[in-house]
């Protein structure tokens, strides 16, 4: 590889298309042909029994192709869906099933599907769907968890998913003999990744082939393949997962299968005709994915110099009602914490909790905001304790240029040693002082408060993990012609992926890029059947 | 249960389309699953994100609030309308699109079509806005992935373009 062509201004192949109104995403796949649309009739309520579900009044409405529930389920398709990211602690893992069976634990839990003529039928459609439930309290929010007077599955003690604890050293005894301590209790609320586009999927079958051909709006395409395939009793050969264009991820599209990635496909087998879902934004408001909701306890030790000698971390995390994604959320949070410092020793302790919410998904950043804020907090805290320079109190505690690589001491969320290569935090954090003008912020500030303006500043050190995988799978392909097409199973929200082999490579009259669409397994005989999904660094 | 159909004349992008809909479809419904104009997006359909806006007589307007049957008297421009004329089947970029592509106004692109709709507009109105302007012309409008700081360099330049082509 070579670096001549890194920094150079390269127009993105994607503008064109798009700036034309020839973008394509999921919404706009088979547009003008045969389509069938899906709706899906989402739960009210945070927590109830399904007592009854009445679908009479729809079985008759002109237009309407399939009203499904749970009961109309078979197979693996009536099992609940995977836990994708399983991990010894999560010993109380749950995940829902593609239509709520017995129980609904979040607002938005789908129910019922059908399919009809067009999306607005299949919603007069769901509104005519009747459905009895028997209220069961709700438990919102980490103090009612923690308190677990209500739970949220029965055969869940305390509302625990899973509990993990890792330490590097004593904490506890160093922050006992140190010179000064504290206690901090830091709270993050809750986000959503509310991409531009919603979730959508839209499936054809083909009865004379027997392959089903998916596109749908995520960020996993290899992914979904595997659970369609596993989910419908199909070989993984038979199914072809496109991923279009794609309006945002953030996160919320790295789940997967979501309920409608299983539903479409088979309505679209059983019927055989071309089905459709676009999920509107009051779904995505209600029934996608959160993330960052945790509760932190800090108890730190630190000397004169406000150099850490014991760091001990409490915290919650929201894990909503299900937990399909694991524990990677609150993993990363309690091993990123630690950011560019090596405090003496560190004793980390979560519990991953159960509420009546929706489920949580790694979304920008994936917990490590979270690990950040607690992290800088208390830096900034020592700092006014001793009153000394918030830089200073941050360069005692870095790791030094010399000390790598750095083992923490941990274990990441891949299993593997936390182990940093490379970094110069010093270097980093005086030409950060020098950009900001930090030692003559305090000049500014009496000078604006003369005008009388009163302005502050703040700075945060932060090391992320990157470079999930890591590994891609490519494939090469030479035409008779001599062109040369590589296809790449990673897609795209935006980071202009359709060019990454003409940019890093040196030869790059050589390639073309396709530029059209990225998937799984592409229709003209391009698989690429492996790719770790585009995700923070990626 | 038969839904009533109304035969409507939409007049889109300078060209003439008969369809039979039904009274409580969509503008942004007809558009891109009638007419199969899926450059308009539908990113919120309630009005408030804006990838749905396309011009009723050169005026903005939310596709997703507007009934198709209540277009019938206008001229409707759609992102498939703001490329213009140059000889060759696709035509060359309008100004803001041009803009777009130099600014890196765009990531994802699915808020893209409001914007250049909202802007072409809003350019007709005041042609030589200040950043304030700017701002103000994209603000009934969301980005997800921009950070609209690029957005707003677009619009200025979008006015430069179309300064220099004037």
């Amino acid at each position: 590889m070579t670096t001549k062509l890194f920094g150079e201004k390269i127009q993105r192949v994607e503008d064109q298309r798009f700036l034309r109104g020839n973008g394509r995403y999921v919404d706009d796949v088979l547009v003008g042909h045969d389509v069938l649309h899906a709706a899906v009739l989402r739960s009210p309520h945070a927590h109830a029994r399904i007592v009854d579900i009445d679908v009479s009044a729809v079985l008759d409405l002109e237009g309407v192709h399939v009203v499904w529930t749970h009961d109309d389920l078979t197979g693996a398709m009536a099992e609940p869906l995977p836990l994708l990211i399983p991990h010894p602690q999560l010993t109380h893992g749950r995940t829902q099933y593609a239509l709520a069976r017995d129980e609904v634990n979040y607002v938005g839990e789908a129910i019922a599907f059908v399919v009809a003529d067009d999306r607005y039928v299949a919603e007069d459609a769901i509104g005519r769907i009747r459905v009895d439930y028997e209220f069961l309290p709700p438990v919102v929010g980490l103090e009612a968890a923690r308190v677990a007077e209500h739970l949220v599955h029965a055969d869940v003690p305390g509302n625990v998913a899973a509990r993990m604890e890792q330490e590097n050293g004593d904490a506890r005894a160093a922050i006992a003999s140190a010179p000064h301590s504290l206690s901090l209790d830091l709270t993050i609320e809750r986000s959503a990744s509310m991409p531009m586009e919603g979730r959508g999927t839209v499936a054809r079958w083909d009865p004379d082939t027997g392959r089903l051909t998916v596109w749908t709006s995520t960020q996993t395409s290899t992914g979904v393949r595997a659970a369609v395939a596993a989910k419908l009793g199909l070989d993984l050969a038979q199914v072809d997962v496109i991923t279009p264009d794609v309006g945002g991820g953030f996160g919320v599209k790295i789940n997967h299968p979501w309920p409608e990635e299983l539903l479409v496909p088979l309505a679209a087998r059983s019927l055989g005709r071309v089905v459709k879902f676009t999920e509107d934004r009051r779904e995505h408001f209600i029934s996608s994915a959160h993330e960052r909701g945790q509760v932190h306890h800090v108890e730190v030790g630190y000397d004169d110099d406000g150099r850490v000698l014991g760091l001990d971390v409490q915290f919650w995390h929201d894990n909503g009602a299900y937990t399909p994604y694991g524990l990677i959320v609150p993993i990363i949070t309690s091993t990123q914490l630690l950011g560019p410092y090596k405090p003496g020793s560190y004793r980390v302790v979560f519990e991953s909790l159960y509420t009546n919410t929706v489920m949580v998904t790694p979304y920008r950043g994936a917990g490590r905001p979270q690990g950040c804020y607690v992290m800088e907090r208390t830096m900034d805290a020592i700092a006014a304790a001793l009153g000394k320079d918030r830089t200073e109190v941050r360069s005692v505690n870095f790791i030094q240029p010399d000390e790598f690589p750095y083992d923490q001491g941990l274990i990441f969320q891949d299993g593997r040693e936390l182990e940093y290569d490379s970094g110069d935090y010093p270097a980093s954090l005086e030409k950060l002082k020098a950009l900001v003008g930090w030692d003559e912020f305090p000049a500014f500030r009496e000078e604006m408060a003369r005008e009388g303006r009163r302005v502050g500043i703040g700075l945060a050190c932060y090391v992320e993990g990157t470079g999930v995988g890591p590994y891609e799978g490519a494939h090469v392909h030479i035409e008779t012609s001599g062109r040369v097409k590589v296809a790449i199973g990673l897609t795209t929200q935006g980071q202009a992926t359709p060019r990454p082999s003409p940019r890093s490579s040196p030869t790059r009259s050589a390639y073309r890029s396709r530029t059209s669409r990225w998937s799984a397994a592409t229709p003209d005989g391009c698989p690429t059947p492996w790719a770790p999904s585009p995700r923070g660094p990626r | 249960m038969t839904e009533e159909l109304h035969e409507v004349r939409l007049v889109v992008n300078g060209v003439a389309h008969q369809v039979r809909v039904p009274a409580r479809r969509l503008l942004s419904d007809a558009l891109r699953h009638d007419l199969g104009l899926t450059g308009t997006h539908v990113g919120c359909e309630h009005g408030v994100c804006g990838a749905c806006t396309v011009l009723v007589d050169g005026r903005p307007m939310r596709s997703c609030l507007m009934l198709a049957v209540s277009a019938v008297d206008g001229e409707i421009t759609t992102v498939e309308g703001l490329t213009e004329r140059d000889g060759t089947a696709e035509g060359r970029l309008g100004p803001v699109q041009q803009a777009f592509a130099e600014c890196h106004g765009l990531q994802c692109g699915f808020c893209t079509p409001g914007f250049l709709t909202t802007i072409t507009a809003s350019l007709r109105d005041n042609p030589d806005p200040t950043e304030d302007d700017a701002r103000d012309m994209i603000a009934g409008n969301l980005c997800r992935c921009t950070g609209y700081a690029n957005i707003v360099r677009s619009v200025l330049r979008a006015a430069e373009i179309a300064r220099e082509q004037a």
